[in-house]
C-alpha cells in the first residue's frame, strides 16, 4: 500500500484518481462503504414505513428532504 | 487512498452530524411542532388529517414517545451528516485534481458545490415545507427533488470543468469565473419549470430560513473538520514516506 501510495496521492487528473481507486480498494472496504451509504439512504430518504418515517420526521424536515 | 479520504469524510460527517442532530432536536423539532399545531387548527380532514390524528393520539403516552423521537431524530441528524460526509470524502478524492484552488479552499469550494447539489438546487424546485402545507403529491415532489439534485450536480461539474478549461487556456480569472457561473445561473430556471409551491406567510418563511441555516451550518462544520483531518493526514503521509528513505541508510 505504502509503495504505491505516493504517486496515487499526487495523481494529477481525475482519471488517475478513478484508476487508483479501482486498484487500491479492497472488496471489504467497498462492501462496507456501499452498505453504509445504501443503508443510510434507505433509512433517511426512501423508507416509507410509518414507524421509521415518524421517528425520523423532524430530522427529515430539518434537512429539507421531501416529507409529507 | 480512497479509503483514507472516505474515512476522513466519515469522521467529519460524524462531527457535523452530531451538531446537526442537536440543531434538529433543539431548534427544528420545536418549530415543526409549532407548524404541526397550527396545521392541526387550520387543516380539518384532508390528506394530512390521519397523520395529525396520530400525533394527537400520542396524548397519554406523550412523554416517553417524545423522548424516543428526540433520540431517533438526533440519530437521524447524525446519519444525515455521516451520509454527506462519506459522499463528500469520496467526491473530494475523485475530483481533487480538477477543483480550482488547493488545500482548504478547494475543500470549501467542493463543500459549497455539495450544498448546492444536495440542498440548494432541489430547494429551488421543491422548497422545504413545514408540515401541513399543501403542495404537489409526495411522489411528484420526490421525483423533482431527485431531478433537481442531478441538475445541480451537473451544473457544478460543468461549471468546474469550464473554469478549468479557461484557466488552463490562460484566460483572465474573472472571465473564467463568470463563464463557470453560467450553468449555476441556469439552475434558477428550476422554480419556473417545477410544479407550483404552496405555502406562504411568516411561519413558512421562518421555517425555510431555519432549514437553510441548518444545512449551511452542517456543510461548514463538515468542510472545516474535513480540512483539518485532511491536513493532518497529509502531514502524516509526508512523515511516513520520508521515514523509509531515512531508515535504509543505517
Amino acid at each position: 500500500m505504502s509503495q504505491s501510495a505516493p504517486p496515487a496521492s499526487r495523481a494529477s487528473t481525475v482519471q488517475d484518481r478513478i484508476a487508483a481507486a479501482r486498484t487500491s480498494l479492497t472488496a471489504t472496504q467497498l462492501a462496507i462503504g456501499t452498505a453504509l451509504v445504501a443503508g443510510l439512504l434507505v433509512l433517511l430518504v426512501f423508507a416509507g414505513e410509518p414507524a421509521v418515517h415518524e421517528s425520523l420526521h423532524d430530522a427529515r424536515h430539518a434537512a429539507g428532504i421531501v416529507c409529507h | 487512498m480512497l479509503a483514507a479520504y472516505a474515512l476522513r469524510g466519515l469522521k467529519a460527517g460524524l462531527v457535523a452530524g452530531l451538531t446537526f442532530g442537536l440543531f434538529v432536536v433543539l431548534v427544528a423539532s420545536p418549530l415543526v411542532a409549532v407548524a404541526e399545531e397550527r396545521a392541526g387548527h387550520h387543516d380539518t380532514g384532508g390528506e394530512h388529517g390521519d397523520e395529525h390524528a396520530a400525533h394527537v393520539a400520542v396524548g397519554p403516552a406523550e412523554l416517553p414517545a417524545s423522548a424516543l423521537s428526540t433520540v431517533t431524530n438526533l440519530l437521524g441528524g447524525v446519519g444525515w451528516g455521516v451520509l454527506l460526509g462519506v459522499g463528500f470524502g469520496v467526491a473530494y478524492y475523485l475530483l481533487e485534481p480538477a477543483i480550482p484552488g488547493a488545500g482548504d479552499s478547494s475543500i470549501l469550494l467542493l463543500g459549497a458545490a455539495g450544498l448546492v447539489t444536495v440542498s440548494g438546487a432541489p430547494w429551488l424546485a421543491v422548497p422545504p415545507q413545514p408540515p401541513g402545507v399543501e403542495g404537489a403529491p409526495l411522489e411528484a415532489r420526490g421525483l423533482w427533488y431527485g431531478a433537481a439534485l442531478l441538475a445541480g450536480a451537473a451544473a457544478c461539474l460543468l461549471g468546474g470543468a469550464l473554469y478549468g478549461r479557461l484557466a488552463d487556456a490562460g484566460r483572465d480569472r474573472r472571465v473564467a469565473v463568470a463563464v463557470a457561473a453560467l450553468p449555476l445561473a441556469a439552475l434558477l430556471a428550476l422554480p419556473v419549470v417545477a410544479p407550483a409551491v404552496g405555502g406562504s406567510g411568516p411561519l413558512v418563511a421562518a421555517y425555510r430560513g431555519v432549514v437553510l441555516s441548518g444545512q449551511v451550518g452542517l456543510w461548514l462544520v463538515l468542510t472545516t473538520v474535513f480540512a483539518r483531518l485532511h491536513r493532518r493526514g497529509l502531514d502524516r503521509d509526508a512523515t511516513v514516506t520520508a521515514g523509509p528513505t531515512v531508515a535504509p541508510s543505517d
